[in-house]
């Protein structure tokens, strides 16, 4: 019986994804200890909120520990967030440098300003290059879109082995999911990208 | 590639339903509160704005006052009021898109709040007119994407001005000047709303959207006097806004987003 588990480290906002996750009527923890992953098959962490106010939150509770042993050692399966999926990476740039989970390796940083675009990055954009990704499969191709809200990101490169990353546009490419055995991450809100957003959570769910 | 442009749906809340605006000063009532927004999410929408217009913005609670008919005169029922903090928690439960809720927000604490409890962004119109800093201050504390500054204007002579007050009181001050001064201030965006297209199904006033769109950089949102597809495919060809809003349209007939959506997608238009 799958239970999932959704990280409540008081800054983000965790409201709205709770929201969708209750009307997918599956069983679900809100996780305001890290003793609480223990009891979880999946593991939520939903992101509103810095880089680095994230980490040292998730420091400060002693998450991180907590994830390593569930998600690295354990396997069970994860998802991130906006800057959930941030911190997957190495090191993220907004305000100063702060060490991520560093479980896929890669830089969050700014979007190039020189490039005529608007910051944040904020509406709907189309995601390329995701049909690979287990969460993403059946998102169908006449309505890609899904609801962005960030003025940092991770550029985009290529797959490795056992890495899939799908890709955005917006002045440059930018990685807007990523699939690394059980770990998933992705950039935009599913939360708020109604039908698309309500078929990534379910899928994730369903694992 | 850039962004699409969002078709957004405006909902006004007035005591206790959700109301039909002509100018800014004749309402019709139209349905509950939060059943519309459950509608609203069926639609695949690319946001919603809800706006609390009551005059002294108190809200009541409508659990068991169901409507059919587009009048409630004669109806009788007892309100409840609850705080915005709950109404916006319930509002949202259902919500999985955007949502901007706005009406009355004068402090620090509820914006924080409302923004906690569902909602995505806050539109502040009045209260961030009188007091300027409370931009900023609202910037400062979560980021300019979360603050929308809602402007209503009118057209004398040949100027548009702001008015304040759910469109009350002139407060002589040009839009355009207002418009680059909250943008200065920290906004966001702009929700750029014209009392005198209110209600009107004439288009959208396609001067006043092009006078504020070159005084801005930030997204501009522009509301008021659509009727069909038209309306919208004119008003985004000629002042090239980053959305477009309508509340009346989207109230009276089923499906009537999808059918405006996929009319501006024939058209060539960027849309989602």
């Amino acid at each position: 019986m799958s239970l999932i588990g959704i990280i409540d480290h008081k800054f983000g906002n965790t409201k709205s994804v709770l929201n969708l996750i209750n009307y997918l009527n599956v069983n679900y923890k809100l996780c305001k200890s890290y003793k609480d992953l223990n009891d979880c098959s999946h593991i939520i962490l939903p992101g509103i909120g810095s880089f680095n106010e994230t980490m040292t939150n998730l420091d400060k509770l002693h998450f991180i520990d907590s994830l390593e042993q569930n998600v690295i050692e354990k396997k069970k399966f994860f998802l991130g967030i906006c800057v959930g999926f941030q911190i997957l990476f190495s090191k993220g740039l907004e305000f100063g440098e702060t060490k991520g989970l560093n479980w896929i390796e890669g830089i969050c940083e700014k979007f190039n300003s020189k490039k005529k675009i608007i910051l944040p990055h904020c509406g709907w954009n189309k995601i390329i290059s995701y049909k690979k990704i287990e969460i993403l499969k059946n998102i169908s191709s006449t309505d890609e879109y899904f609801y962005f809200l960030h003025s940092y990101m991770i550029k985009f490169f290529d797959d490795s082995t056992d890495i899939k990353f799908a890709y955005t546009k917006y002045g440059q490419k930018f990685i807007s999911a990523v699939e690394k055995n059980n770990i998933f991450g992705v950039q935009f809100h599913p939360e708020k990208s109604q039908q698309n957003g309500i078929s990534v959570l379910k899928a994730f769910c369903s694992l | 590639m850039s962004l699409k442009i969002r078709l957004i749906p405006v909902l006004l809340y007035k005591d206790g339903f959700i109301v039909k605006s002509q100018k800014f000063n004749f309402y019709q009532t139209v349905g509950n509160p939060f059943e519309q927004v459950q509608r609203y999410n069926k639609w695949n929408l690319d946001e919603l704005i809800y706006l609390n217009i009551s005059n002294n913005k108190i809200i009541f609670s409508t659990d068991n006052n169901k409507i059919t008919g587009s009048t409630s005169s004669g109806k009788k029922y007892i309100p409840k009021k609850i705080d915005v903090i709950n109404f916006v928690k319930k509002l949202s439960s259902k919500c999985f898109m955007p949502l901007t809720y706005g009406g009355g927000i004068n402090n620090i604490n509820t914006a924080r709040q409302i923004l906690k409890n569902g909602a995505d962004k806050i539109s502040i119109n009045s209260y961030a007119f009188k007091n300027k800093k409370f931009i900023s201050e609202c910037a400062r504390y979560f980021g300019s994407q979360s603050i929308i500054v809602s402007i209503d204007c009118k057209k004398i002579n040949k100027d548009y001005y702001v008015y304040i007050n759910d469109g009350k009181t002139n407060t002589n001050v040009k839009v355009c000047d207002w418009a680059a001064e909250a943008e200065r201030m920290g906004a966001g965006e702009i929700l750029l709303n014209s009392i005198d297209k209110d209600g009107a199904m004439s288009g959208f006033d396609i001067r006043l959207c092009q006078m504020v769109r070159k005084v801005l950089k930030i997204p501009l949102i522009v509301c008021g006097g659509a009727a069909n597809s038209d309306d919208f495919e004119y008003v985004i060809k000629k002042s090239n806004p980053h959305s477009v809003a309508a509340a009346n349209i989207f109230q009276f007939k089923e499906n009537s987003y999808q059918v405006i959506k996929k009319e501006l997608k024939k058209r060539k238009l960027n849309f989602r």
